[in-house]
């Protein structure tokens, strides 16, 4: 863990993303603090003005502050990023493991299931799946889940046969251990590094499609602060008060920037051929 | 008294392409108790695979198609459950393997992998486990062993990591140990180290040795049985010294031809010409024929039995075929 810090501060680029990140983390965890109004709190008499010293981002159509809905936004996002992927990198890491350790007819069987759902775009899945369960967060993060659970199932399974043909995998055997301490104690650590990038990864691609999911009113539903509801509520008004759009849309490429950042220096940083 | 492993008919067979094709064909040996047996042969000769099988380890594609591998005259390994095999590795048999680099798990310090074995088979607390394993460090010869235990695999030269894999490989006290080339990726100085230690552990534990290798050197340092396999078949065995001595198999002489010894002004070195056919151009005759200096009309069509040519001695080779074993 500590040789993980010393070669992140080496790679300024992947610092940025981690530091980007944790600043993130730290307004989704400290929002009541931050925001100065409630995120569903209406100045009427302050509808759509621009960015002001009273509302430093501005305020939207029914006059709620921009800069706390983003804020409070942070919170959702997040909490749609780490379900989601939570639900799609466990899935992936159990399917990908027992594809990859025993192989044979259980194998094609799940990646061919997993085939079928890589066959359609990423989107149009999640659509698919909130349109059969019903727009709502929960249902919003199971659909993610789904939608990213055949990439991991793919890069663990990859990853387990690759580790399986390492002769200390035999010797495991040899010396008597059983099939599920091989796989819970030697392959499943061996995989670990692969298996964090991807969740890096995921994490922003999680963001993202929430934010879609939610511009197409198939997400979070409003009033609830999310980044992709606020940009489908002020798309209309996008030429006459463009704050509306610029700092929500500004919220995502942050937050995705510094997720691609950290996951992309992170590949670097835990690959062994690297030390 | 029934000796340690009897490997009967044994017989391993290639699945691809929706076809079977015949690895080892038709394989015995006896391994007595406390016996030091060696397997030579070159690559591709099918000597790893007859180690794998004992432990079944075998890779998916590759199956036992008939045989029986009797260990300690009751068990029969090949149609043994996978549940009782858990209990025979690591404690009855282990195995240590070619590459020191590779055969330790790069994530757990040396402690831990020792550890594991005794925590599989037996019932001991975590004190008693560390100080078994610093005892089997200090006897494999380990300087330091308790700060060692905290070392991870990367931070060992090879020798020290092979010395570990006899620890692990020993501490459960086995019947047999199998060693498949455990030298080879040694240098030479460190091999000879090996070696002795090997030898060393092996006499005070009561253990008997497997040893495969391609280094008839290797051979005649530790062992006192040998076979000789060409090409997934046993084509002779003797004692070791018999086997030195003399030859009788072409490819056992061409085999001892191609070691450069000491003081041999000649520069170049005996080659066996052609290569060792695949298991897909086998055809019915003696494995070695296309090779050998001798191949007569009958090597080409009939494959030759194992003949015996003094007591303990035994050859694959028509030019022997006089007195045929009837358990060949």
């Amino acid at each position: 863990m500590k040789s993980f810090f010393e070669r992140l501060r080496k790679d300024k680029v992947g610092l940025i993303g981690f530091l980007g990140i944790f600043i993130v983390i730290l307004i989704g965890l400290l929002s009541p603090f931050i925001a100065p109004y409630s995120p569903e709190q209406m100045f009427t008499e302050h509808t759509m003005e621009g960015p002001s010293r009273q509302f430093i981002f501005g305020t939207d159509e029914f006059g709620r502050d921009i800069f706390s809905r983003i804020v409070y936004g942070t919170q959702v996002s997040l909490k749609v990023g780490i379900i989601a992927v939570g639900i799609g990198a466990g899935c992936g890491l159990i399917f990908g493991l027992i594809s990859g350790y025993f192989q044979g007819k259980v194998d094609q069987v799940i990646m061919r299931i997993m085939d079928v759902f890589f066959a359609f775009p990423d989107i149009l899945l999640a659509l698919a799946i909130v349109a059969v369960l019903g727009p709502s967060l929960t249902n919003t993060m199971i659909a993610i889940g789904i939608v990213f659970t055949p990439v991991f199932t793919r890069t663990v399974r990859a990853a387990v046969i690759a580790v399986k043909e390492n002769e200390y995998i035999t010797s495991a055997v040899a010396i008597g251990v059983n099939p599920i301490n091989i796989i819970l104690k030697h392959i499943t650590p061996n995989i670990l590094a692969p298996f964090i990038v991807q969740i890096t990864l995921a994490l922003s691609g999680a963001i993202l499609t929430e934010a879609a999911l939610s511009f197409l009113g198939l997400g979070i539903q409003p009033p609830n602060p999310s980044w992709g509801v606020m940009l489908d509520a002020s798309r209309t008004y996008m030429e006459f008060a463009p704050w509306t759009i610029l700092f929500p849309a500004g919220a995502i490429v942050f937050t995705i920037f510094c997720f691609n950042l950290f996951g992309d220096s992170l590949r670097d940083i835990l690959d062994p051929k690297m030390k | 008294m029934s000796s340690l492993l009897e490997i009967k008919n044994l017989s391993i067979d290639l699945h691809a392409d929706r076809e079977r094709f015949n690895v080892i064909n038709n394989i015995n040996l006896t391994i007595e108790k406390r016996q030091k047996y060696g397997i030579v042969g070159e690559s591709g000769s099918g000597k790893s695979l007859t180690s794998l099988s004992i432990m079944n380890l075998l890779p998916d594609a590759l199956t036992i198609s008939s045989g029986d591998i009797i260990f300690n005259g009751e068990t029969d390994l090949t149609n043994l459950s996978k549940k009782d095999f858990l209990n025979i590795r690591g404690n009855e048999i282990s195995m240590i393997f070619q590459e020191p680099m590779t055969a330790l798990d790069p994530l757990y310090p040396i402690e831990h992998q020792i550890m594991e074995v005794l925590k599989f088979h037996g019932s001991y607390n975590k004190k008693q486990m560390k100080q078994l394993a610093v005892e089997m460090l200090e006897k494999v010869g380990i300087p330091r062993p308790h700060q060692l235990m905290k070392e991870y695999p990367h931070q060992l030269s090879g020798g020290m990591r092979q010395r570990i894999m006899i620890a692990i490989a020993l501490i459960c006290n086995p019947k047999l140990l199998i060693a498949d080339e455990p030298t080879t990726a040694l240098d030479v100085t460190i091999q000879a180290q090996i070696l002795d230690l090997m030898n060393e552990l092996t006499d005070t534990y009561d253990t008997s040795i497997l040893m495969i290798t391609h280094d008839l050197g290797v051979i005649a340092e530790t062992c006192e049985r040998v076979a000789v396999m060409y090409s997934g078949e046993i084509v002779e065995e003797a004692d070791v010294a018999t086997l030195f001595k003399n030859p009788t198999h072409p490819y056992t002489v061409g085999l001892l031809e191609s070691v450069k010894t000491l003081g041999d002004k000649s520069n170049k070195l005996y080659s066996i010409p052609g290569n060792v056919p695949t298991p897909k151009q086998l055809t019915g005759g003696c494995r070695f024929a296309s090779r050998c200096p001798h191949a007569m009309e009958i090597c080409r069509n009939q494959a030759p039995p194992l003949f015996s040519i003094e007591a303990d001695h035994r050859s694959k080779c028509w030019l022997y075929g006089e007195e045929e074993v009837v358990n060949g």
